[in-house]
């Protein structure tokens, strides 16, 4: 297909609405008033502009979740701040708000019962210097209390939302992105643990083998004693264990995004903790649909951002017009269908209140001379750039996508970090396509017989014998084998191999140093979420941190504990000892 | 013909421009009447000018009012970069010749940043 002018991928309707313009200038619907408004080459007037996306939200809806349906559920609708999902807002509330002859005529059962709004905020990982003009244009007003002043002080965008939220009478549940270190948060709806790091291979040899190693997880319990208490205001009811201070949380949030060598690593794990939240708040509000304010414009970088960071696997659960991936959960994205410009004009002419500063962008976090942007921003630029020439761009990526249908993957087997479905086999497929680490410590310590089996059975290329450094090379690799016997900590559980396809590839960019060494060594400089550490002890087999943590104390006496989680975790091993000992 | 010298425009910026532009949502710009035709040729008049366009109105207020980060305003092309909706006097600046647009007295341009999702 050529790049002519006429685009090759203009629909029936839009050919048809061009043809329509008979009178060029013309709004294509009264065609009596002058437009004002032009989307993929239709003119309109400003009422009529309203009318068509109007009706184009009630289509989207009711192909996302029939009329027919008898009883109603409670929807939450997720609010950024941004026009999209301002848009959504305002549409569910013109949707919800038939007239009354209309509504007593026809004995229409209630399509959906409470609407819900739902926001996470993010200013914590605010670029600081606009954080600081923000408290310049904010210095002269001190009327207020100081709460509110405190909220606008960080750039908080929590009131803003709840204040729009309020205009509607709806429901607002905000949360903001650090609390993802609360333990409510996890599936389990109280996990008080998070998961570090460990790398299958002490450091020195990672260097030398190239490729990607193993990475092994733990689960730490939150100390039931926290240092702090929490800043006056944040105090919780929960009396179980004290709850980390604001600062805290905020911090292990930016040693997470620390480790994370890219900006699309960052902006990727930020992704999936906002989905998250956003999951949980719906569940927990009772919610059995969720809808996203994703606008054409915006599934559209998405498909191909995914696509191009390896997670075309999911990309249906995360751009499609439904999906039930989420157990107990339907996202719903009835903004598909319209474009971010016609989403902006409906804000400007409906006098649509948006929150200007809303979602965290990460560039200021990396150091650098020069401007580095992300593969999603640069898809996004792609995008737009493609569309300003050829206006159908983003739908006609739509329309291909839709066709994708969600892969046959069970709920439980969900990736730790994503929530994502695991593509079964990602591990064969990856053995085959990739040279694989040599066996875990615990094999060689299990053939007691360290040095031998350490340094020369392995044909691999990660055995510190290969390396010209060999002297310095080979008396740490004794050196760790033996220290690690002494570590009394629980054997690690895997990690790795639980996640999903695009997470493993996005992983190659989390920093092996800031990880913790199977040896002890090294501690880990950062800790993933609580909702992490419980999927990963959920896909292990564990009911519950108690059940991982009796697992161990009934059989320390007469078995080696290393030994009894290891059989139950072989399935998850990438490489196991058989196939690369020869 | 206008004989007046400057123009007044009132430019409106949203969606995340303002920030652009010292978190002014609105300004007030006497805008040149007039700009330099441009020629490669060094010889030709100096004086010979033309109306202000869109495109006169967008180098001038790069240059003029733009407080940070020209490359998130105006793209390569002179024109406002990818994702920026402009509107003159209420209308989608696509319908009103976009960039050749000649500018009038009073007249009402606003920009808004679309790239911000969600
Ligand atoms: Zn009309
Ligand atoms: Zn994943």
């Amino acid at each position: 297909m050529s790049c002519s002018i006429d685009e090759p991928t203009m629909t029936v309707a839009e050919k048809r609405a061009k043809a329509r313009a008979v009178h060029v200038g013309f709004c294509c619907k009264c065609k009596t008033t002058r437009s004002t408004i032009i989307v993929r080459y239709a003119e309109y007037c400003d009422p009529c502009f309203l009318i068509a996306l109007d009706s184009k939200f009630r289509t989207a809806l009711r192909n996302a979740r029939p009329y027919r349906v008898t009883n109603p559920e409670n929807v939450m609708l997720a609010f950024s701040g941004g026009s999209s999902s301002r848009s959504l807002i305002h549409l569910f509330d013109v949707f919800h708000s038939l007239p009354p002859e209309v509504t007593s005529n026809k004995q229409q059962p209630k399509i959906y019962n409470d609407i819900h709004v739902c926001h996470v905020d993010e200013s914590c990982l605010f670029e600081p210097s606009s954080l600081q003009t923000q408290i310049q244009s904010q210095g002269q007003n001190d009327s207020h209390s100081k709460e509110i002043k405190e909220e606008k002080l960080d750039g908080s965008t929590m009131e803003q939302a709840r204040s729009i939220a309020a205009h509607y009478n709806y429901l607002f549940h905000g949360v903001r992105i650090e609390d993802i270190y609360d333990p409510e948060w996890a599936d389990s709806h109280c996990f008080e643990a998070v998961a570090t790091l460990v790398t299958s291979l002490p450091k020195d040899q990672l260097a030398i083998s190239g490729e990607a190693p193993e990475l092994l997880s733990h689960i730490h319990p939150m100390s039931p004693l926290s240092t702090s208490s929490g800043p006056p205001g944040l105090s919780s009811e929960t009396t179980r264990r004290q709850k980390m201070s604001r600062q805290e949380k905020i911090a292990k949030l930016k040693a997470l995004l620390a480790a994370c060598t890219t900006l699309t690593a960052k902006e990727t794990i930020l992704g999936h903790i906002r989905s998250s939240l956003l999951a949980q708040l719906a569940k927990r509000a009772d919610c059995t649909i969720l809808a996203l304010g994703d606008s054409a414009t915006r599934v559209a970088i998405q498909i191909i951002g995914l696509t191009a960071i390896g997670r075309g696997f999911s990309l249906p659960h995360e751009t499609s017009l439904e999906s039930n991936w989420i157990q107990g959960c339907k996202v719903i994205r009835p903004l598909k269908d319209c474009l971010a410009k016609e989403l902006d004009t409906l804000c400007r002419l409906s006098n649509l209140e948006v929150i200007e500063k809303h979602t965290a962008r990460l560039g200021w976090t990396i150091q650098s001379k020069g401007e580095i942007k992300s593969i999603k921003q640069l898809t996004e630029e792609f995008i737009i750039g493609l569309d300003k020439d050829f206006p159908s761009t983003a739908a006609t990526v739509c329309r291909t996508a839709a066709k994708l249908t969600p892969p046959d993957v069970q709920y439980q087997d969900k990736c730790p970090l994503c929530h994502g479905p695991v593509q079964a086999g990602v591990q064969e497929w990856k053995k085959r396509i990739t040279v694989t680490t040599p066996p875990s410590r615990d094999d060689q310590e299990t053939a007691k017989d360290f040095n031998d089996t350490c340094c020369s059975s392995t044909v691999g290329t990660s055995c510190c014998s290969n390396s010209n450094r060999s002297i310095n090379s080979s008396s740490s690799c004794t050196q760790n084998s033996t220290k690690s016997h002494s570590t009394d900590e629980k054997p690690p559980l895997p990690f790795s191999s639980l996640l999903c396809y695009g997470c493993l590839t996005n992983l190659r960019d989390l920093n092996l140093k800031s990880m913790g060494s199977l040896n002890g060594d090294e501690t880990s400089q950062f800790e993933l979420p609580p909702y992490v550490a419980w999927t990963i002890l959920d896909r292990v087999g564990y009911k519950s941190l108690e059940d991982y943590e009796n697992a161990f104390v009934a059989k320390d006496t007469d078995v080696d504990p290393r030994e009894s989680l290891r059989e139950q975790i072989q399935e998850f091993l990438i490489a196991s000892d058989s196939e690369s000992e020869e | 013909m206008a004989t007046k010298d400057t123009l007044q425009i009132e430019l409106q910026f949203s969606g995340g421009m303002e920030l652009l532009f010292d978190n002014q949502k609105t300004i007030q710009a006497d805008v040149p009447a007039f700009f330099p035709i441009v020629t490669k040729d060094t010889d030709t008049n100096q004086q010979e000018r033309h109306a202000a366009t869109i495109r006169d109105l967008i180098a001038w207020t790069s240059i003029e009012l733009l407080k940070e980060r020209p490359e998130l305003f105006i793209g390569d092309d002179g024109s406002v970069r990818a994702g920026i909706l402009v509107l003159i006097n209420g209308a989608d600046w696509e319908l009103e010749g976009e960039l050749e647009y000649e500018l009038q007295d009073k007249d009402e341009i606003v920009f808004i940043s679309t790239l911000h999702g969600g």
